[in-house]
């Protein structure tokens, strides 16, 4: 089962401060997304809208076509995974694990026990004795285990060491294939996870910066390669993003779609266009306006 | 309702009344081991010739009000954000929450009741009978039909306050709740001073001269204070964000 998830015109505000500005973002059931912004940039308000960790202030969420606060057919079949996981510090992994299994109506046991071998996650250990890596382990093997319709994955995976981190990516994907849900990801690691992206969402400063495919986002820009002069004269007048330089050859990251014409005139130049990187995009997209 | 949130409450109740099982075992062990054992053994090694002995049990009440108190009072910081996140809504956490305050209640109803039956018996054994300080609404351990009921009502009131001081912290961090603090115990002593028992009961019949209402009266008053603890703490938690959570 895949759901969608409707965000209309969505303000939470903490205080004085507005987290989430009016956003509005729909996102279609049975998709990776990846959910990008800087800190502070309203992310996880935003998920914790949408799992009905708090309520708006103004607008709604739909999850399915029904708002989640207080509604159980909906909250049962969305799980957020916040940093290192809701999960009480007086249990070990093992009464973690049977927690969810009370709890999440399609959570698969022997998935469970794969991850937490995978991951290598102490069974017997306290919560509060783990390290921050044993915790996110803890927390994306519940996430993952419950099979939830909507899982969203808040920075979860970011205490993992760079194995256990690759080895999610994979048992992520390979899950995702055999089982399709809305999955959504949050991540500083931007350029780890792009693969595993269909979709991106940026965010900025609570505002909706850009939503689109990811090769259609990565289009938006080019990495342009080839000779230093060629490279130089290419981009003259273009918005750079960021440049390399090896030897006689240069690389730059261009802002701005390339159409036919430029194609053409890179051609001429002798210069090789690959879509932007992914990072390199984000950093360009919310660096107009630093907090 | 729907059955999602009455089969979410139970298993919200029974989670948590496991997770305190092994310290609520230490805690009864520790009360049963000091009060019963050290305490009534002093007390009976001592020698009773002649004076009226008090009951040394009596005074494990206060201990069996504020452990489960405690208790209370973790609850909505501790088990909210794990419920939450495990797709539980307000409203099963907040039955669920209910249901253990009952049962928390009901675990320290047995412990004392069969508590002042034991002390009964250990003095029967030096020719005694323990008298009790406080007022009570039964005149001898032995009544447990009555120091059951009498002790899972002023527990019941002591964990309701207790979920509500919580929840309101969680809520609004410790300014405001901590100088409403004297407001938010409340309900617990007016539990007690609706039935005459413990220290407010003292100060009801001893200082105001108050006499003890009818137990028809009192006993629904008292209950009557509970449940309205637990809808206005329920009422709160429903409308109560998770907090974010510190890396």
């Amino acid at each position: 089962m895949t759901l969608g998830i409707d965000v209309q015109g969505l303000t939470v505000r903490f205080g004085d401060v507005t987290a989430v500005d009016d956003l509005s973002v729909r996102l279609a059931g049975g998709k990776i997304y990846g959910l990008l912004g800087r800190n502070g940039s309203g992310k996880t308000t935003l998920m914790s809208a949408i799992a009905a960790f708090l309520q708006a202030d103004r607008g709604r969420v739909l999850v399915d076509g029904e708002q989640p606060y207080e509604n159980p057919a909906v909250t049962e079949q969305i799980c957020l995974v916040r940093d290192s996981g809701d999960l009480a510090d007086q249990d070990s992994a093992r009464a973690a694990l049977k927690r969810a299994a009370k709890f999440r109506p399609n959570w698969d046991a022997e998935f469970a026990e794969r991850l937490i071998e995978l991951f290598r996650v102490p069974t017997r250990r306290g919560v509060a004795r783990m390290s921050r890596g044993q915790r996110s382990a803890l927390g994306v093997t519940v996430g993952l285990a419950s099979r939830a319709p909507v899982t969203m994955l808040d920075e979860s995976y970011f205490g993992m060491d760079a194995p256990s981190r690759y080895a999610f990516y994979d048992v992520l994907l390979e899950d995702y294939i055999e089982h399709p849900r809305t999955i959504v990801i949050s991540t500083h690691l931007i350029e780890e996870v792009t693969r595993l992206f269909e979709e991106v969402v940026i965010i900025d400063q609570g505002r909706l910066v850009a939503h689109d495919e990811t090769e259609a986002l990565r289009m938006r820009g080019a990495a342009v390669t080839g000779a230093v002069s060629a490279v130089e004269a290419f981009t003259d007048g273009m918005t750079v993003l960021a440049e390399r330089r090896l030897g006689g050859t240069k690389s730059v990251t261009v802002f701005g779609a390339m159409g036919a014409e430029q194609r053409a005139r890179a051609s001429e130049f002798d210069v090789e266009l690959e879509p932007v990187a992914l990072q390199d995009l984000f950093v360009h997209l919310t660096k107009e306006a630093p907090r | 309702m729907s059955s999602i949130t009455y089969r979410k409450a139970g298993l919200v109740s029974r989670d948590v009344l496991w997770a305190l099982r092994i310290s609520a075992g230490w805690f009864a062990a520790i009360v049963v081991v000091v009060f019963l054992g050290i305490g009534v053994g002093i007390e009976l090694a001592g020698g009773l010739d002649g004076s009226t002995p008090n009951s040394v049990w009596e005074t494990s009440a206060y201990a069996t009000r504020y452990w489960p108190m405690a208790m209370g009072i973790m609850l909505t910081p501790f088990y909210l954000p794990v419920c939450v996140a495990s797709g539980v809504t307000r409203r099963s956490f907040g039955i669920g929450a209910a249901l253990v305050v009952a049962g928390l209640a009901a675990v320290m109803a047995v412990l004392e009741g069969v508590g002042y039956i034991v002390e009964h018996g250990l003095y029967a054994l030096a020719d005694s009978t323990p008298q009790f300080e406080s007022p009570h609404l039964f005149d001898s351990g032995l009544h447990i039909w009555v120091s059951m009921p009498e002790v899972w009502i002023t527990v019941c009131g002591n964990v309701a306050a207790g979920w509500l001081i919580g929840s309101v912290y969680y809520r609004w961090g410790w300014l405001w709740p901590t100088l409403a603090l004297p407001l938010l115990v409340v309900p617990t002593l007016a539990v007690e001073a609706a039935m005459s028992v413990g220290w407010p009961g003292d100060v009801m019949i001893g200082v105001l001269g108050v006499d003890r209402a009818p137990l028809g009266v009192a006993i629904p008053a008292s209950l009557v204070i509970i449940a309205l603890t637990l809808w206005g703490t329920h009422r709160l938690v429903r409308t109560t964000a998770v907090r974010p959570r510190r890396a």
